[in-house]
């Protein structure tokens, strides 16, 4: 168990090494100021924090209703579709930027905004349903029925019986969706048009001029949100199960 | 009817709009036919899928499978015992190194990526890394490793320890414990993270050009030239046609430990 938890360690410190390097390198004075200047970096940012967003929203209030509709279905056709919903997860990233992009040429969408959101919308809504899917199966139906019971309309249970117990999984689905759409170059690059530069794509266009410090000093922003919303959702995490009977 | 099922219109348009037409256009792409203009012409025609096995695209798809299965066997091979070290810890400890392990992921993939391919300029032990094959695992190995312990730590923590203090003090040895008793335990879902890992490395893009250099050729350039530069469509379709094929088969095979892979998972 020693020699494991040394080799453990040591894995560890693999993961970790290219960590230490953008911290290193892009916690410094004249890295956040050259970020601050270049305002085609911060540009390509804001851009992708807004499609995330979008992305984010529409992926999980569908996937939310996808979660709801799957019970209702018989067992054999619910495993239909939980594995075609396993599909993008599994299949290399590359085919479906592609597809997409015959797909879109041919309806006649040009490349833009709209087939980004798409897109982005396609690959995050599985993940969702599946996060999501565990939540719904988790419900504990006689608080709606109570609630109904007690007079409560379909919105009324929706809202004050049923949301309040999925809210984790919602929590937990729409940050997937948000640092899925934030973070994907591939498919982004293949159906984005000339003008739609997101985060990713702008770093990749960027390194063929080698990069300069201030892509490292993003990073540690990046860094920085992830390590507040894990932190954040933890607390809330806690917080909201103790607070449970 | 249940008025719930209404709710699945999204799931529905998604299935139809974004996954069953683009790959039945990819399909019927890859049947067609380019003329000298660069027009296409549907049809049923082989020429693509019979150029695919010219040897100058040939030795792509070669190169590429020997990547990703070595990428593969190389990942499972050191994910296992971190898994396992993993699967014999109290619930809170694990969760604590499985934190460590995920921390470095939480920042942009490409950024990641280069900062690995900074550490790779360092010549770490000596060596070469940059624009090598080597490399090229290393890099893979890096970006991969969390997607692989994950599955195998929830596949190996539902082997008791009793299990295996039972097999030790009938005097089985290590090698013993590994082959007769944790391996016929966790054959599946090691088969399961295997294609988990070796699926998506056939079509990886930025890995070979970014630490390889783009010097060799892997799939994943190849059907960028294709769709992108060269824009023949029927090539590239075919090229994915058969990729798809390949991953569904594979995934057919192995379906039953997916399923497995899956309701551990939930």
């Amino acid at each position: 168990m020693k020699a494991l938890k040394i080799y453990f360690w040591a894995l560890l410190a693999f993961l970790w090494a290219p960590l230490f390097v953008v911290l290193v390198k892009g916690s410094t004075l004249t890295a956040f100021e050259k970020l601050l200047h270049n305002s085609e970096v911060i540009q390509a940012f804001r851009s992708s924090l807004v499609l995330a967003a979008a992305t984010a929203v529409i992926s999980t209030v569908l996937g939310l209703a996808t979660a709801f509709a799957l019970p209702a279905f018989p067992p054999r056709l619910r495993r239909i579709f939980t594995g075609s919903l396993l599909l993008p997860l599994v299949l290399p990233e590359i085919a479906f930027g592609i597809a997409y992009l015959v797909w879109y040429q041919q309806l006649g969408l040009a490349p833009g905004w709209f087939t980004l959101l798409l897109s982005h919308f396609a690959f995050t809504f599985c993940f969702v349903v599946l996060v999501l899917k565990t939540s719904v199966a988790k419900i504990d139906h006689s608080l709606s029925d109570s609630a109904r019971d007690l007079g409560a309309g379909s919105w009324g249970v929706f809202r004050h019986a049923l949301l309040p117990q999925l809210m984790p999984g919602i929590v937990a689905g729409a940050m997937m969706a948000f640092s899925l759409s934030l973070d994907d170059f591939l498919i982004t690059f293949f159906v984005k048009g000339i003008d739609q530069l997101t985060l990713p794509v702008k770093i990749y266009s960027m390194m063929h001029l080698r990069l300069g410090p201030e892509i490292y000093a993003l990073s540690v922003v990046l860094f920085a949100i992830s390590l507040i919303s894990v932190i954040f959702t933890q607390l809330w995490y806690a917080t909201s199960h103790r607070s449970r009977p | 009817m249940d008025r719930r099922r209404l709710l699945i219109i999204p799931y529905a348009l998604w299935l139809l709009g974004l996954l069953a037409a683009p790959f039945t256009l990819i399909l019927i792409a890859s049947f067609a036919q380019k003329d000298d203009l660069g027009l296409l012409h549907y049809g049923l025609h082989f020429d693509s899928y019979a150029q695919l096995f010219d040897p100058l695209y040939f030795q792509i798809f070669l190169r590429t499978l020997l990547m990703a299965t070595l990428h593969s066997v190389l990942t499972l091979l050191v994910a296992y015992p971190a898994a396992f070290f993993l699967s014999r810890l109290p619930r809170k400890e694990a969760a604590f190194y499985l934190t460590l392990l995920l921390v470095p992921f939480w920042t942009n993939y490409l950024i990641r990526l280069l900062a690995f391919m900074d550490v790779l300029r360092l010549q770490p032990f000596g060596i070469e890394w940059t624009f090598q094959f080597h490399g090229i695992l290393a890099a893979m190995l890096y970006n991969y490793l969390p997607f692989a312990v994950l599955p195998l730590y929830s596949a190996l923590e539902k082997v008791p320890s009793s299990v295996i203090e039972a097999a030790q003090d009938l005097g089985a040895s290590r090698r013993k414990v590994l082959t007769k008793v944790l391996w016929p335990m966790t054959r599946r879902p090691v088969t399961a993270t295997f294609l988990l890992v070796f699926i998506p490395a056939l079509g990886e893009f930025l890995i070979p050009v970014l630490v390889g250099g783009g010097q060799n050729f892997y799939l994943g350039s190849f059907l960028q030239q294709q769709f992108l530069t060269f824009r023949n469509w029927p090539l590239g379709s075919a090229a994915i046609s058969l990729l798809v094929l390949l991953a569904i088969l594979m995934l057919l095979f192995s379906g039953k430990a997916l399923a497995e892979e899956e309701e551990m998972a939930t």
